[in-house]
């Protein structure tokens, strides 16, 4: 039966038309393609470089979570003159949204550890190889780490198992429109690309956690930076948030997932529109939380 | 080796090739896509040319592929190219196409390098960087899936 079988593959992709001729050697792409190799070479290297860059400044703000420095730039609430966003949040689908769809897609992502959604356009995602944009000019891509199972057609080698994937969502519809699965850890060229949701001018400050109430939470800068006062920062759709603890970082979907909230003196890297809202507090854009593990 | 003779080589090398990524793959587009890719790589790290050149390329092109997922499933490519379409639907309408069609991705790829492309265990085993045992059991098993479809005809 054996011999059946191979007599059927090889008589059957003989009788398969191959592309013509013309095309085999790209010859009209070669340079550019040659270049374009040579480029992702350098793309890689400088992701490396930006990567090293992350990983000092998170162990910088680790150090800060410890309460030993302070390095991040001090907020100028106050003085801050109104920009508008980018991309205006009303007229797309929320960030948790699209996150909560990857992470009810259970049987494509039975498990993940960390997953980042950046508001993008197609020329932000065509500039950032080897990602490419999908029909469409604003998305919604979704990254994610963890236990993936193969789908989307992808491709898994002999004894490589997934651990990374990234999903397309057009913006203003929310529809899934593409994604992928990879071997690495985190998708490379996600860390890259900007996040249109984001308020120019976004400030960081580290302080420690006073109060959460309900869609509110209060910070106290840490010691050392420009304010003194509380801040209190309101949540919403768009907020992202993560744990940080030891050398293991994972997402949350909602300020209520976020572990040890309520710890006294809980530190937290605050990302936040400057732009201060008529009731004095703040649009909390990324909240970073976790435990001094030294 | 220079470019014409790398050329030369992979020239000779494209339709077996092309054939055996496009019964891994199962998409004509990204088959030929990155045998591109895999001619580009042979430009700038040039094969040993007493190495098997047919397997080298089958083997960079499937790396290609998987190291970028992101760009070939972009669902919004619907517009696909008419001749590339017209080849994925020959590999659907040949027996080999649809047995192959119940294998797994894995097994498509050591099933077609070893029938088609004629490898042996062992150096189908040297392809994919497993050991020959793991070759000749998921052979064993793609057969156990193709002889049902067989069945069936």
């Amino acid at each position: 039966m054996s011999d059946e079988i191979e007599r059927i593959i090889r008589r059957d992709l003989e009788r398969l038309p191959v592309f013509p001729e013309s095309r085999w050697v790209p010859q009209q792409r070669s340079r550019a393609r040659l270049g374009m190799v040579i480029g992702r070479a350098a793309v890689t290297a400088a992701l490396v470089g930006l990567a090293l860059v992350a990983s000092f400044a998170l162990l910088r703000v680790r150090g800060e979570l410890g309460g030993s420095t302070l390095a991040s730039p001090a907020p100028t609430t106050g003085i801050v003159t109104a920009t508008e966003s980018a991309v205006p949040a009303s007229s797309v689908v929320s960030r948790q949204s699209v996150l909560a769809s990857v992470r009810s897609s259970t049987g494509l992502y039975p498990r993940l550890q960390r997953y980042e959604a950046k508001l993008v356009s197609s020329a932000d995602l065509n500039a950032t190889p080897p990602l490419a944009a999908p029909q469409g000019t604003l998305f919604w891509v979704v990254a994610a780490s963890g236990d993936v199972n193969c789908g989307f057609r992808c491709i898994v080698g002999p004894g490589e198992t997934l651990h990374s994937a990234i999903a397309f969502f057009d913006a203003y519809a929310g529809a899934l429109l593409g994604g992928g699965q990879g071997v690495a850890n985190w998708p490379d060229g996600f860390d890259a690309l900007p996040d249109r949701i984001l308020a120019p001018g976004s400030q960081t400050i580290v302080g420690s956690v006073i109060a959460v109430r309900g869609h509110s939470i209060e910070i106290q800068p840490a010691a050392g930076q420009a304010l003194i006062a509380g801040l209190v920062f309101e949540t919403d759709e768009n907020t992202a948030y993560a744990w940080a603890a030891g050398l293991a970082g994972r997402s949350a979907l909602t300020l209520d997932e976020l572990p040890g909230l309520r710890t006294p003196q809980l530190l937290a890297n605050v990302t936040f529109d400057p732009v201060a809202k008529t009731n004095g507090s703040y649009r909390l854009e990324r909240l970073v939380t976790g435990v001094n593990t030294r | 080796m220079d470019q014409a003779d790398w050329e030369a080589l992979y020239k000779g090398a494209v339709p077996r090739v092309y054939r055996a990524l496009l019964a891994t793959l199962r998409d004509a587009s990204l088959s030929e896509d990155v045998l591109h890719d895999a001619f580009l790589e042979g430009l700038l790290h040039p094969p040993d040319p007493a190495n098997n050149v047919a397997g080298w390329l089958f083997r960079v092109a499937l790396r290609r592929a998987r190291r970028r997922p992101w760009s070939f499933l972009r669902l919004g490519d619907v517009e696909a190219t008419a001749d590339t379409d017209e080849t994925a639907s020959a590999l659907d309408r040949l027996e080999a196409g649809r047995l192959l069609s119940l294998l797994t991705e894995r097994q498509r790829a050591i099933v077609v390098a070893h029938y088609y492309l004629g490898f042996t265990h062992a150096e189908t085993a040297e392809l994919f960087e497993v050991r020959p045992g793991t070759v000749s059991a998921t052979i064993a098993k793609a057969l156990v899936r193709m002889r049902k479809g067989i069945s069936v005809v």
